[in-house]
């Protein structure tokens, strides 16, 4: 089902049909050039890939952005206190909000950095929030707080950039806003927590899935990128190696590796794209790592349930957005509830992310669906079940000019530095097959620009 | 203090190396094709043969199709492929428009490669490009404490190449003074390079690894 269409999208259709259609190849010319792949792992083979964009944008209007902006402002301030609070007194646990066996039973929780402090108490500097728009109330609802390694900021960002050039129509007649302060944001709050030293963002490397966004994020926010090799940390600083022999000191660093990669000397052993005792630099204070090691529990699937009631402990305030109805396997009455309904669940594993572990009761057969519950009655922590959203779809142009629906999502993004910035834009992603809901960048997707409106004066 | 470590350094002087290496190998392509319909049919085949390739062709046309596309690791669209390959490593440090002329002739010979046949034209077109990523290179500002490293890394290609394929050290050695000035400013005050013409062995080993003495850690 389609968003019913709005005065803005029609004023967009209405300047797209004049436009020359010879321009769409331009575009498509243009990203290919620049390289903004988003690559794949299939097989165990990697592939450098396009990734499939779409020309017609997602609008939305000033009133939706300010209502989005208050809720994402109001999650994220909330989900800092949380992780604050979970690393320091767990006062939350302790007044019995969230169970304390359901955070410890957390892979994602990580004890040793318990009571350790980090600058400016801010924990969740980069966050990406998944949201649908619901076909049925026409609500915003959350789907899953992404506060680890959000990737993705970058292809919107580059693609508004290409489609300002090619077509400045719609920058002309629309009041669109602007979205390039993303990577000042960025610096300005590397900059905030910096605890003396230049910037890194920190890569897994040219294999990674979002090495574009790291060499883009790197160059335009000034900060410089680096392998792990590139660091080292010397009487618990961190340093970056020059070729000449010299090491600059590292005060900020936005690392786009899981925690378990960081550093080998703390997690495993084998991570070869980690940096030794760089946990030492960061206990030690001398160096802020952005987002803060830990955060996996705060994203974890399952403690996404009990946002709505952090935002009421912390805050004292009502949720702004939704969270998607969903049933903690781990509750005795819920887990019932999951076995019972199946058929009309969807059922997520907490331990995956990227799409994956995410399966629709309606599509299991029998088989698969009993050896689902088993696994289920065996390790309830390990699932979670929502209501299936209808979602709404969104218009794509297809390559013969004509339209055709996709299921899409959108992801926006913030930055915690002096204040909560939530960028006025966004990564709408679409699946690529009609009939299917999973549009995550790793399983194929696609995606489209987000276009804020401005207010009308 | 110029902040590219040593892994940026090194991806960098390769990327010079491959494209210097690329204009290098289709101006020798051109110059080979003309040899083959001009003069000696095998003329080709010797000239691989030095370099220790078997090229196989029973046409001109097929000489080009060996040449430029089908030797593995040794065509020019691997060489433009490994020139790409650096840029994408290094791109954080490169302007949009260094970085999308090398992608955008690796995406024409990727393209090429299933779909066309190799003309001279063509060919004279990669050196047009090449120029122009030259060109970009030399007046570019975002690349200024880049370009050393990567200018270090044509004109040591050069020189090898000199040495390599057209046995000619004097040539290469013509480069010197060349070689010194950006070595001086990759690393201020570093030991004059000196070459002699009498050791083509040695010439060649002091040339492959000057980049690693201009980039060994010595202070801290």
């Amino acid at each position: 089902m389609i968003e019913s269409q709005s005065p803005l999208y029609d004023a967009f259709k209405g300047i797209l049909n004049t436009i020359d259609k010879n321009r769409v190849q331009e575009l498509l010319t243009y990203m290919n050039t620049e390289a903004i792949n988003f690559n794949l792992f299939k097989n165990n083979a990697f592939i450098e890939r396009k990734f499939p964009f779409d020309i017609i944008p997602r609008i939305v209007s000033p009133e939706e952005f300010a209502y989005l902006e208050k809720g994402i402002q109001q999650r994220i301030y909330a989900l800092n206190l949380f992780l604050e609070d979970i690393y320091g007194a767990q006062k939350i646990l302790k007044d019995g909000i969230i169970p304390s066996e359901f955070v410890f039973s957390s892979k994602a929780y990580l004890p040793a950095f318990a009571n350790t402090p980090v600058a400016k108490n801010i924990r969740v500097h980069i966050s990406g929030i998944d949201l649908v728009k619901n076909s049925v109330g026409d609500g915003w609802v959350v789907l899953e707080d992404n506060l680890r390694v959000p990737s993705g900021v970058s292809y919107p960002l580059s693609l508004r950039m290409l489609t300002r050039k090619v077509f400045p129509e719609f920058f002309e007649k629309l009041p669109i806003q602007g979205v390039r302060d993303y990577p000042k944001k960025l610096e300005d709050a590397m900059n905030f927590v910096n605890t003396g030293g230049i910037n890194v963002i920190l890569t897994p490397g040219r294999y990674n899935s979002a090495f574009y966004e790291h060499s883009y994020l790197a160059k335009e926010s000034g900060a410089i990128l680096a392998n792990g090799e590139d660091l080292i940390v010397e009487k618990d600083k961190v340093y970056l190696k020059t070729y000449n022999g010299r090491k600059a000191r590292v005060g900020a660093i936005y690392r786009r590796l899981d925690d378990e990669a960081l550093d080998p000397v703390e997690f495993h052993p084998d991570s070869l794209i980690g940096v030794s005792n760089i946990t030492q630099a960061y206990r030690a204070g001398n160096v802020a790592l952005m987002n803060s090691i830990g955060n996996g529990i705060a994203d974890d699937k399952g403690i996404y349930y009990f946002v709505p009631a952090m935002i009421k402990y912390y805050m004292n305030e009502e949720p702004i957005l939704q969270n998607a109805p969903t049933y903690l396997a781990f509750f005795e009455k819920d887990r019932q509830h999951i076995l019972q309904n199946m058929r009309t669940l969807v059922i997520k594993d907490v331990a995956e992310a990227g799409g994956y572990g995410v399966v629709f009761g309606s599509q299991l057969t029998k088989p698969e669906r009993e050896k689902l519950k088993d696994a289920i009655i065996a390790e309830p922590r390990r699932f979670i079940a929502q209501e299936v959203i209808e979602f709404y779809d969104i218009e794509c142009l297809n390559d013969e000019g004509t339209f055709s629906s996709r299921k899409a999502d959108l992801r926006m993004f913030s930055i915690y530095g002096e204040d909560i910035f939530v960028w006025p834009g966004g990564l709408t992603r679409f699946a690529m097959d009609p009939t299917s809901y999973i549009v995550n960048s790793s399983q194929g997707g696609g995606f489209k620009d987000t276009w804020v409106l401005k207010e009308q004066r | 203090m110029i902040l590219i470590s040593p892994q940026v350094a090194e991806h960098l002087y390769w990327m010079g190396r491959y494209i210097q290496r690329a204009e290098s190998m289709t101006r020798l392509v051109i110059a080979l094709f003309d040899k083959i319909l001009d003069e000696d049919f095998d003329d080709a085949k010797a000239f691989y043969a030095k370099l220790g390739i078997t090229l196989e062709y029973d046409s001109a046309q097929m000489f080009l199709r060996q040449s430029v596309f089908n030797l593995e690791d040794a065509s020019l669209c691997e060489t433009i492929n490994s020139a790409r390959e650096n840029a994408i490593l290094t791109r954080a440090h490169l302007s949009n428009r260094m970085f999308s002329r090398i992608n955008a002739l690796y995406l024409e010979y990727k393209n090429a490669k299933e779909e066309r046949t190799v003309s001279l034209y063509w060919l004279e077109g990669t050196l047009k490009e090449l120029d122009a990523i030259w060109g970009n290179l030399e007046l570019s500002l975002v690349e200024a404490k880049e370009s050393p490293l990567i200018q270090l890394g044509k004109v040591v290609e050069r020189m090898d190449l000199n040495i390599r394929l057209y046995d000619s050290i004097e040539a290469a050695l013509m480069d010197v003074e060349k070689l010194n000035s950006i070595a001086e400013k990759v690393r201020p005050n570093h030991k004059h390079i000196a070459l002699s013409s009498s050791n083509r062995y040695k010439t060649l080993q002091t040339i492959n690894s000057v980049f690693e003495a201009l980039t060994t850690a010595h202070e801290s």
